[in-house]
């Protein structure tokens, strides 16, 4: 554990918030509960959240403050997944011992390098009389300037004179000015207002008892939803001026947020936490069996799916449901190996991104044909209907599968002991010989057996063990023959928008949506999807630009934590 | 019957598809595609088929350092030192001509023949290429062959980095692959018009460059079904060939076979009368082999750029292979001294399945220009 001044700014947090702030799992509903006080009246929207940066958050906060040339020298503790979401289990999550010594060993890194030779020209507005001597006035400047950006608000007068008082010792103690200067900076990005997003209400003079985010924590709420990372100052400029609570000036910051490349930042990192391909960094593959499946591959079958949805969702302005049809995505000659594709390699380079479009014989068409749901989804050496199936239901119709009881026998279903079987369909009949096994299996297996003519890694197949396969099925009454017509019963099934706006709007907000939002999620604003013609960034201009996403209920925090 | 399909990447609609274009009217047949990740001198050897041994690299430096005059307490005295662990002292300059010292390796005639030991015996991988059952030629265990035609391999097979029994590989030649496995252009093999894998009596062949070197896999090996883009370079334009296939083993008529290589493996390899077979294996990949006449200077060159290396590491004597080369040399002899240039040669070719992309022919015309 690390000591000093860096540990300081845990201390004044917890004597603020208490202590299980600190080191314990931090739990939201302590530090909101003390942030919002009572409520008086009821409307759409839910509870104020207190959220750990997630590893990309973190990333991408650091890449637009200093650049994409500062390194991070440290290791995350693994994001914690609560609801589908990490942007949700951000809001559970806690600070270990050890994961608070990598934060701080990455503060540390990254305030000597910022403030380095190479880069102080670029982030140090003011030069110090001596680079021996503290300069208390220059070290004010550039860690005010650089907080605020960090802390996505300004620091507290109380605040920046700690930080600028760790800097002045700092460089009393080495004959440093910027050794001092990037240990303040340490200090700033080793403190919980740093690595938590802290979110903060008020009373709404507009709508008389209710209460509604500050401007800042508004301002981090939608910077976060529309770019994955905190607000530029522009936006914490709307946020200091009040333009951010008017409607003028909230469609404004709306507007040229959704008009800007960054959005695709935002939408990738949305669709990367709904997929759940943080998974990718833990799965694994029987290479004896597919020798294709490479890291590189593995990262390629990511890039490829994102690159899909931007491509439709952001670039074209596509329709959301046309995601589970489209057979048009981008190849590398490297991810057409696993496909067994001819790709030409673009420019000569076998990991170049290239257009491509599966034919239309081919058997893939939409995402949940891709490498990245089909691996993800399976086991390291063998498919898996009901893994497959489960997933497609729990992430792209947002329904719950229970997980197999603990009585279970599977010693009855794999392969040695089902000899007899030839396919996997044929062993899973199994499980309607069991009234325990044959209620959810019901509902993932003909589904995920639609998907069997897809092996481990996502390739395509047409026999198992010298037998046909059959892709037949059935969804909700939708017969279909194959994963084409699986994925166009997707398309034309009302749950799979609706599903996308409540995930949306629980990544939003950072926890379940509460009892009133969801009534609001399922009817007007589904019912404005549809109008919108199920357009993505439409979808995010009525969310940002809702009463409802920042509006704090009180009493809807307690729904929110009892759905846990 | 078998037609010739003109297979181009063509740009459709933004997207990159393969299309196939015939020529004439096509009936359905198939184009296996395939890129090699290994080929090296196939080698036959057995128990005692090289006597006496050839000298090992302490041998080789005794030699050297006596051709230098050393005296034989001199060498003694080197070679305990070597053997403690000294650098081994340089014996590239041990030829004499015309009264001085040179480099041996680059003048191989300058020191004397040490008759090195040639493979004996009568097993032998490769093409009767000559159409005839000479008493130094081979049987092919393979295929049942008489007249085989592969003195590269006596030539290669009583030294160490060459030295496998029948289907195996000396440890020199997985050595010199690896070393340029993701660096070196990789070779690609074109079998299309198949209507049956097992018997067709008409294929065409096509042995070309890529632009891209191979990837490996997650166990390390080649990675399959991997787009190369062929290079469309003029003196491969010759690799086409037609051939059988019958019982599953495709054989073709003779071509001259010309690929460049890595001068790490060989500077290049040309055989001129070449024949190829390949097998088509139940996991995907291709395994065959080429033979042909093959110019021995390049080869030789080859073994000498490795200089002190070859003899320390390979165990091999440089000048003494050249003579072997000149010796054994059996075929297109050099009008004015009769000497044979080309010597028999057999390869093993193994290869996983591939893509091929062609440029289209508006590029490979200006390459050609």
């Amino acid at each position: 554990m690390t000591s000093g001044p860096h540990m300081m700014s845990w201390s004044r947090v917890s004597k603020r918030w208490g202590r299980a702030v600190v080191f314990a799992s931090l739990s939201a509903v302590m530090a909101v509960a003390q942030l919002i006080g009572p409520a008086e009246a009821q409307g759409v929207g839910g509870g104020a959240t207190v959220r750990l940066l997630t590893q990309d958050e973190y990333r991408n906060v650091i890449a637009d403050v200093f650049g994409t040339d500062i390194k991070l020298a440290g290791r995350f503790e693994p994001d914690l997944r609560v609801n589908g979401l990490i942007a949700v289990g951000a809001g559970k999550a806690g600070v270990t011992g050890s994961a608070l010594e990598q934060y701080d060993n990455m503060a540390r890194a990254i305030g000597s390098e910022v403030t380095d030779e190479r880069h102080r020209v670029l982030f140090v507005p003011c030069a110090p009389k001596s680079i021996h001597d503290p300069d208390p006035a220059c070290a004010k400047r550039f860690l005010a300037e650089m907080g605020e950006l960090l802390f996505r608000r300004p620091l507290m007068d109380d605040e920046l004179a700690y930080f600028v008082d760790s800097a002045t010792q700092t460089t009393t103690h080495t004959g440093d000015f910027y050794t001092g200067l990037g240990f303040g900076l340490a200090g700033i990005l080793s403190s919980p207002q740093f690595l938590f997003r802290l979110e903060v209400s008020e009373e709404d003079p507009a709508h008389p008892g209710l209460r509604r985010l500050t401007a800042y924590s508004k301002a981090e709420r939608l910077s976060f939803l529309l770019w994955n990372s905190g607000p530029d100052q522009a936006l914490l400029a709307a946020a200091k001026s009040g333009a951010l609570h008017t409607k003028k000036g909230l469609d404004e910051q709306v507007e040229r947020m959704l008009a800007s490349p960054r959005l695709e930042n935002g939408v990738r990192a949305f669709f990367t936490d709904m997929l759940e391909f943080d998974q990718f960094d833990t799965l694994g593959k029987d290479t004896t069996l597919y020798p294709n499946y490479t890291a590189e591959v593995a990262e390629q079958a990511k890039e490829q799916t994102l690159r899909t949805i931007v491509n439709l969702l952001v670039r074209d302005r596509g329709d959301y449901r046309d995601l589970f049809t489209t057979r048009k995505s981008e190849m590398t000659a490297r991810l057409g190996s696993l496909y067994r594709v001819p790709v030409s390699p673009r420019d000569g380079v076998i990991d170049a991104w290239t257009p491509y479009e599966f034919a239309p014989d081919s058997g893939h068409a939409g995402i949940i044909t891709h490498a990245s749901f089909l691996a993800l989804h399976s086991h390291p050496g063998q498919t898996s209907p009901t893994i497959r199936g489960k997933a497609l239901r729990e992430v792209f119709l947002c329904q719950k599968v229970p997980d197999p009881p603990a009585t279970v026998d599977f010693s009855r279903f794999n392969e040695a002991t089902a000899a007899r079987t030839k396919t996997v369909r044929e062993r899973l009949q199994m499980h309607s010989e069991s009234p325990v096994c044959a209620g959810c299996h019901r509902i993932t297996d003909p589904v995920g057996l639609t998907l069997e003519k897809f092996d481990t890694v996502g390739g395509f197949r047409a026999i198992e063990n010298g037998t046909p396969i059959d892709t037949s099925g059935e969804m909700n009454g939708v017969k279909y023959e194959d994963p084409v017509g699986l994925g166009a019963a997707l398309h034309d099934n009302k749950s799979v928008p609706s599903c996308l706006v409540s995930r949306l709007y629980s990544y939003g907000v950072g926890r379940p949506p509460a009892a009133e939002e969801s009534k609001w999620l399922s009817g007007e604003l589904a019912n404005q999807f549809a109008a919108d013609r199920y357009r993505l960034p439409a979808l995010l201009r009525r969310i940002a630009t809702s009463d409802a996403f920042y509006q704090i209920v009180p009493t809807a925090l307690s729904a929110s934590v009892s759905s846990k | 019957m078998r037609i010739r399909e003109a297979i181009a990447f063509v740009a459709v609609g933004g997207a990159t598809a393969l299309s196939m274009v015939p020529a004439q009217n096509a009936v359905a047949s198939e184009t296996r595609q395939y890129a090699v990740y290994l080929s090296y001198p196939a080698m036959s050897n057995e128990e005692g088929d090289c006597k006496p041994s050839n000298p090992d690299s302490i041998g080789i430096l005794r030699e050297g350092l006596r051709l230098q005059g050393k005296s034989s307490a001199e060498i003694e005295q080197a070679v305990d030192g070597v053997q403690r662990g000294d650098k081994r002292p340089d014996i590239s300059m041990r030829g004499k001509l015309e009264g001085k010292t040179v480099d041996a390796y680059l003048y191989p005639f300058s020191v004397p023949d040490s008759q090195l030991s040639l493979v004996q015996g009568h097993v032998g991988i490769g093409f009767n290429l000559d159409g005839k059952d000479k008493p130094e030629d081979f049987v092919d265990p393979l295929t049942g062959e008489r007249g085989v035609d592969n003195q590269l391999f006596r030539v290669l097979g009583c030294s160490r980095p060459w030295r496998a029994k029948i289907g195996e590989a000396g440890p020199y030649q997985l050595g010199k692959w690896e070393q340029t496995f993701e660096s070196a252009p990789a070779w690609l093999i074109d079998i299309s018009g198949i209507d049956s894998a097992e018997n067709d009596d008409d294929v065409e062949v096509r042995v070309l460059l890529a632009k891209q070197p191979l990837a490996r896999n997650a166990l390390g090996t080649a990675l399959a079904y991997l787009t190369f883009t062929a290079d469309p370079i003029t003196r491969t334009a010759g690799n086409v060939v037609h051939g059988s296939i019958k019982n599953g083993r495709l054989t073709t008529g003779k071509f001259d076979f010309y690929l460049p290589s890595e001068p790490q493996k060989q500077a290049e390899y040309g055989l001129r009368d070449a024949r190829m077979r390949f097998e088509f294996l139940p996991d995907g990949r291709l395994k065959g082999i080429v033979g042909g006449y093959q110019d021995w200077r390049p080869l030789y060159i080859t073994l000498a750029l490795r200089r002190s290396v070859g003899e320390q590491s390979g165990s091999y004597d440089t000048p003494g292979h050249y003579y072997a080369f000149r010796k054994l040399a059996d075929a297109y002899p050099d009008p004015k001294t009769g000497q044979n240039m080309y010597i028999s040669s057999a390869y093993y070719l193994e290869a996983v399945p591939a893509f091929i992309a062609y440029p289209e022919p508006s590029q490979q015309l200006t390459r050609a220009q």
